[in-house]
């Protein structure tokens, strides 16, 4: 209808008397032509403008990059930079200006190479680049990225300062940790932990959304990296009302190995949750928890078939001789493939048998059972 | 009498048919508008991102790639090599030997040290008979897993059986001769632990290899297709993958994930019954299957799509390997429309079942046939004199500008995603081909979905016709080695016997 009217305002009047169709048709072709001629200068002129760039980020990659490189072997050779040498560093380059220096694009170059080298080396170099980094103001241009509108130059804000200013103010990036964006609130959480050494866990007590998997691996390589941190006992977030909470608080009770934990897992193997289950059955048996085993026994008929795994799996980690009678249980109920050969994994690994003393021990066993005990005697499959 | 048929005929053709078109133009452009969303959403939330710091976490989910291998002795080395090779802290590769003619196991276990194992394989999806597995002797290949097995005549039987062995939670189903780039795993993973529902499949962009240079099974340069036939599909590859898988993707309806590049989340999988062995258009057919089993469940859950180039694949630059591509792909379609019809306008399946199925009915399967019925009214019309041709030009500038426009938007997509080609000259070259594919190419494209359509109406046997490797640009002499290899064994097998 809209085409229709248009078209009737207007089509020169030849078209006019045409029916209602071949209006709309005649609208169609004149804004798909339209259409199309704009993308072509869209993509035409967006190719001229790439190689533009392209040419001016491979010269400036270029120019910084050796500029950089000289420095720091300079700074490695030295050892402690002194703040004069610094001083010329920062002006040589800050000659790069000839390459438009404050072009938006050769200083996020400049950034992306200085952040590339603080991953890449540590002590007194890391502390020189950052202190770069700084001298050359490149930190105002990160902290203004927070004030812009969008969320994903924000998080690439915070990310720069996160990495380069370590002796920022954790308060800058406060706000953020609260964002109701996803990706921004994990962001400026990863940076908190990483600035704020002294309470960098707070928002475990405030995040009410669900920390995806995704995020938690943010957060786990922040944490676990920063060695500075002060690790306070985490099972005092295993009663939050977040699961995701619970079972990223696990990965790092496993990682800091925090065997106080344990009574706290144990619980949790009543959680509604199956995913908290099964973390916690993982984790009592990366902790090795012998304490658990009786308990995860008496409670395996419970348990979801994904449960039931990994309690044969803790058990083969806890490796208490106890549990083989059970495992040999499991193993010859045959139910379950999975469990079983699970079970045999674990019967395996815990007694030390050879595979004629398995056998010997066992009585007749069906076709799948064999092929389940060969399997984990086949040096191939487990190398 | 013959004054109604006339008269039904006019309406059918002069209103409803049009108003079909009308309708047809208007969902191409939802889904250029939606698929534009997605695809910055995408590139804004991997602006950022560094994905390799899941090669350093130990909680990177485990992967297991599966690729059935049938007769490729010639690429069999490298492109095994190439998947070992991925970019990925905990995964394995399955390599399913569908019961190969050639020397396919032979060049595997001479190469790759393989030994035959006690492996116990466990059938949970039902396929033909497995063989013997092997494993690596040499620590070096310890990812890697084949099965020997009997040929199940089909890509599906092969990949159930891939499945069946499969360690890990997740898995992803490509072909033996896809080109995967180093980071696949890594950026395909992603949505897997990004999303707050669980992800039950994700597929990527695939691309044409077909005059790219490729060493080794590694992709160097990326070249725009030469040839007539696959330069055409390039823009059609584009335009489905940036537009259609897109905007599928952000409304969570998508209904195919390709069979060369797919990931998928393997207890859902199983839960669904695996691939279809019978079915011409098996990738289709397990997403539409996997998507009624969640939606019977009632569990949230999604399909994605990344806009990113992730898998090169070699197409047919011959007309009967592509005819007989396509008339398979029809009839995949039209199998998998009635198997599952009872989904279709089925409130119970939510928007899959009202607004992704209809569309693949309507304007999917329907569109050739309805297509061929205009071309045969318009004949009908020039020989009855009845044809008002002012009309009918503009009727049919009508469609062919629309569908320009739409194809170099798709391409414009491709620029603003990736920018894959690095001259000029062959991004113009593709805006270009955009022009001359309404006359050269669509009518193939039409011809054999008719062709597909009267086989899926007939119930004619069709057979999987093998797909005839050419080798990619400056890849022939590494092929031509691989040959004579195989044919030196050969002579030396049949000496010895």
């Amino acid at each position: 209808m809209l085409f229709y009217i248009l078209g009737i305002w207007i089509l020169p009047d030849i078209f006019k008397a045409y029916p209602t169709i071949i209006i709309v048709a005649v609208m169609v072709i004149g804004l798909s032509i339209l259409a199309s001629i704009i993308v072509y200068l869209i993509i035409f002129f967006g190719r001229v403008r790439a190689s533009y760039i392209d040419i001016k980020t491979t010269k400036a990659r270029k120019l910084i990059s050796d500029k950089l490189n000289h420095y720091l072997f300079f700074m490695e050779s030295v050892g402690n930079i002194s703040r004069d040498d610094l001083r010329r560093v920062a002006t040589e380059l800050n000659k790069l200006t000839v390459l438009k220096f404050k072009s938006r694009l050769v200083r996020q170059l400049l950034i992306d190479q200085l952040v590339y080298f603080k991953k890449n080396f540590t002590s007194q170099t890391s502390i020189a680049l950052s202190k770069l980094y700084q001298n050359l103001g490149l930190k105002e241009f990160s902290f203004n990225k927070l004030h812009t509108n969008s969320w994903e130059v924000k998080a690439q804000g915070i990310a720069e300062l996160r990495e380069m200013a370590p002796i920022m103010s954790a308060t800058e990036i406060l706000p953020y940790t609260n964002s109701s964006n996803d990706d921004l609130r994990v962001e400026a959480q990863a940076a908190y932990v990483w600035l704020n050494t002294a309470d960098p866990f707070s928002f475990l007590n405030d995040t009410s959304e669900i920390l995806v998997e995704w995020h938690q691996i943010i957060l786990f390589d922040m944490i676990t990296k920063n060695e500075e941190i002060i690790i306070p006992p985490f099972n005092k977030w295993l009663n939050s009302p977040n699961s995701s909470i619970i079972v990223f608080c696990i990965k790092l009770i496993i990682y800091y190995k925090q065997p106080d934990a344990v009574p706290s897992l144990i619980q949790l193997l009543d959680h509604s949750d199956i995913n908290v289950q099964n973390r916690a059955i993982n984790a009592l048996g990366k902790l090795e928890a012998i304490s658990a085993e009786p308990i995860m026994i008496a409670h395996y008929s419970t348990f979801s078939k994904s449960c039931k795994l990994e309690v044969l799996k803790a058990l083969r980690r806890i490796n208490s001789k106890t549990s083989i009678q059970f495992l040999r249980a499991e193993f010859l109920k045959i139910d379950n493939f999975y469990i079983a050969k699970c079970a045999m994994y674990s019967i395996v690994a815990i007694s030390g048998y050879t595979r004629a003393q398995l056998l010997a021990g066992l009585p007749e066993l069906n076709a799948e059972q064999k092929a389940i005990i060969n399997h984990c005697f086949d040096k191939l499959i487990n190398i | 009498m013959e004054i109604h048929f006339q008269y039904y005929l006019h309406l059918i053709y002069d209103r409803l048919i049009f108003f079909y078109s009308v309708l047809i133009m208007l969902s191409y452009l939802t889904l250029l508008v939606l698929s534009i969303f997605e695809i910055k959403k995408y590139l804004k939330r991997n602006s950022y991102i560094d994905h390799k710091l899941l090669l350093s976490s130990p909680y990177a989910p485990g992967i297991s790639v599966i690729a059935p291998a049938y007769n490729e002795a010639a690429t069999i080395d490298y492109n095994v090599h190439s998947l070992l090779s991925l970019d990925y802290p905990c995964f394995e590769v399955i390599i399913i030997n569908d019961g190969s003619t050639d020397d396919t196991l032979e060049i595997l276990i001479d190469k790759y040290q393989l030994k035959p194992t006690a492996f116990a394989y466990y059938e949970q999806i039902i396929t033909q008979p497995v063989k013997q597995l092997f494993k690596s002797s040499n620590p070096v290949y310890s990812r890697l897993l084949v099965i020997d097995k009997e040929n199940g005549g089909s890509k599906a039987d092969a990949s159930n059986a891939g499945i069946n062995a499969a360690l890990y939670p997740i898995f992803l189903c490509t072909d033996v001769d896809c080109i995967l780039r180093r980071d696949t795993l890594l950026k395909m993973v992603k949505p897997f632990i990004e999303e707050k529902v669980k992800v039950i499949a994700a597929g990527a962009v695939i691309r044409i290899v077909n005059s790219c240079e490729v060493e080794s099974g590694v992709l160097t340069k990326v070249k725009i297709p030469a040839k007539f036939l696959p330069l055409f599909q390039e823009l059609e590859y584009v335009r489905a993958f940036l537009v259609g898988r897109m905007a599928w993707s952000k409304v969570n309806a998508l209904l195919l994930v390709s069979g060369g590049l797919g990931m998928f989340d393997k207890k859902t999988v199983i839960a669904a019954g695996g691939y279809d062995h019978a079915s011409f258009g098996e990738d289709m057919e397990l997403v539409t299957r996997m998507r009624g089993y969640m939606e019977r469940q009632k569990t949230p859950y999604a399909v994605r799509y990344i806009p990113e180039s992730l898998c090169w694949t070699e197409v047919p630059d011959n007309i009967r390997v592509f005819g007989s591509q396509r008339t398979r792909w029809t009839k995949g379609l039209a199998q998998n429309l009635w198997i599952h019809k009872k989904m279709i306008f089925n409130p119970r399946y939510g928007r899959f079942g009202m607004i992704a199925l209809p569309y693949w009915l309507l304007f999917e399967w329907f569109a050739p046939i309805i297509e061929f019925t205009g071309i045969l009214y318009y004949i009908y019309l020039i020989l009855t004199h009845s044809i008002n041709w002012d009309f009918a030009i503009i009727l049919l500038a009508f469609v062919y500008t629309f569908s320009v426009m739409i194809t170099v938007t798709a391409v414009l997509w491709d620029e603003i995603t990736q920018k894959q080609y690095t001259s000029k000259t062959e991004v113009m070259k593709l805006c270009t081909a955009a022009f001359f594919e309404p006359f050269l190419y669509h009518p193939l494209a039409l011809f054999f979905s008719l062709r597909g359509n009267y086989f899926f109406f007939t119930g004619k046997k069709l057979h999987w016709g093998n797909m005839i490797r050419t080798g990619f640009a400056g890849s022939k002499n590494l092929i031509k080695a691989t040959v004579s290899k195989v044919k030196i064994r050969r002579k030396k097998q049949h000496e010895k016997r």
